[in-house]
């Protein structure tokens, strides 16, 4: 498996772990499943946690940002935690990190939107 | 160190991670950082890509052809489709172009591939194919090794 995904859902709060290398072949199953997720759920805010995310290109850009434009609609927020230097890399070089707020832990996001 | 392979797989979307895995074993014997590694293979994972989703619009039955050479101190990248070509090369290069809008694309493809380079060149051809050829440098890899 090239990349599994670990959910976790707390009131309007989506939590995304991703595990693996996110690309062309496994960014479509990850949008549809966002997808499918917030309708059911009314989800505002989105996290990755991308401790364990090996590989990231702009397939995986295109995820987030798509991600990014349907939550805005609901003045929602997507955040991006545990990044390692790769992947902080990849989203500094796509300006991924001036619409999604860069948090350092899980804990301190779920802290600051009170599902903690 | 020379060195030089080529390698010719289908345009399928698991050969992407594939293709990235053959270069960092090819890279290994030059002893780099991860982080280089990590940069090359952004590089071609992001040529490829380009290669399967736009050269063959995602048709499997065509092949991608991907070429390293090490050469001195430099690493070359070849990435060759035999696909529909760009209409305009110059466009494509541009943050945030992309042909596929209704798809979600982030458009990014090519300012990565940029930004990871030392040099860049994109020869391509209406009906005939596409060519990204990219260089990059091992002595980016060499300082950061010294750094950390």
């Amino acid at each position: 498996m090239t990349l599994s995904v670990k959910i976790q859902i707390y009131k309007d709060v989506l939590i995304l772990k991703l595990i693996g290398e996110l690309d062309q072949s496994t960014s479509g199953d990850v949008r549809e499943k966002i997808d499918e997720l917030s309708k059911k759920y009314s989800i505002k805010n989105i996290i990755f946690n991308c401790e364990n995310l090996i590989f990231m290109d702009s397939s995986g850009i295109g995820v987030i940002l798509s991600t990014y434009n349907k939550v805005r609609h609901t003045e929602g927020r997507i955040f991006l935690c545990e990044l390692n230097r790769d992947i902080e890399k990849i989203i500094f070089v796509t300006g991924l990190n001036k619409i999604c707020k860069i948090v350092d832990t899980e804990d301190s996001v779920k802290w600051q939107l009170g599902v903690a | 160190m020379n060195n030089h392979i080529e390698v010719k797989f289908r345009a399928l979307p698991e050969n992407i991670k594939l293709a990235r895995n053959i270069t960092s074993s090819f890279l290994l014997e030059v002893n780099p950082t991860l982080g280089f590694i990590n940069e090359v293979k952004s590089i071609v994972s992001e040529a490829v890509t380009n290669s399967i989703i736009h050269g063959y619009e995602s048709d499997p039955n065509k092949y991608v052809d991907l070429k390293l050479l090490l050469n001195g101190n430099n690493i070359e990248i070849y990435v060759e489709d035999k696909g529909k070509g760009i209409e305009d090369v110059e466009a494509a290069r541009m943050p945030m172009f992309t042909s596929k809008k209704d798809t979600e694309r982030s458009g990014l493809g090519f300012t990565i591939i940029e930004v990871f380079s030392d040099n860049t060149e994109v020869i391509s051809k209406l009906g005939e194919g596409t060519i990204v050829k990219c260089i990059k440098e091992l002595e980016d890899a060499e300082i950061d090794a010294n750094v950390s």
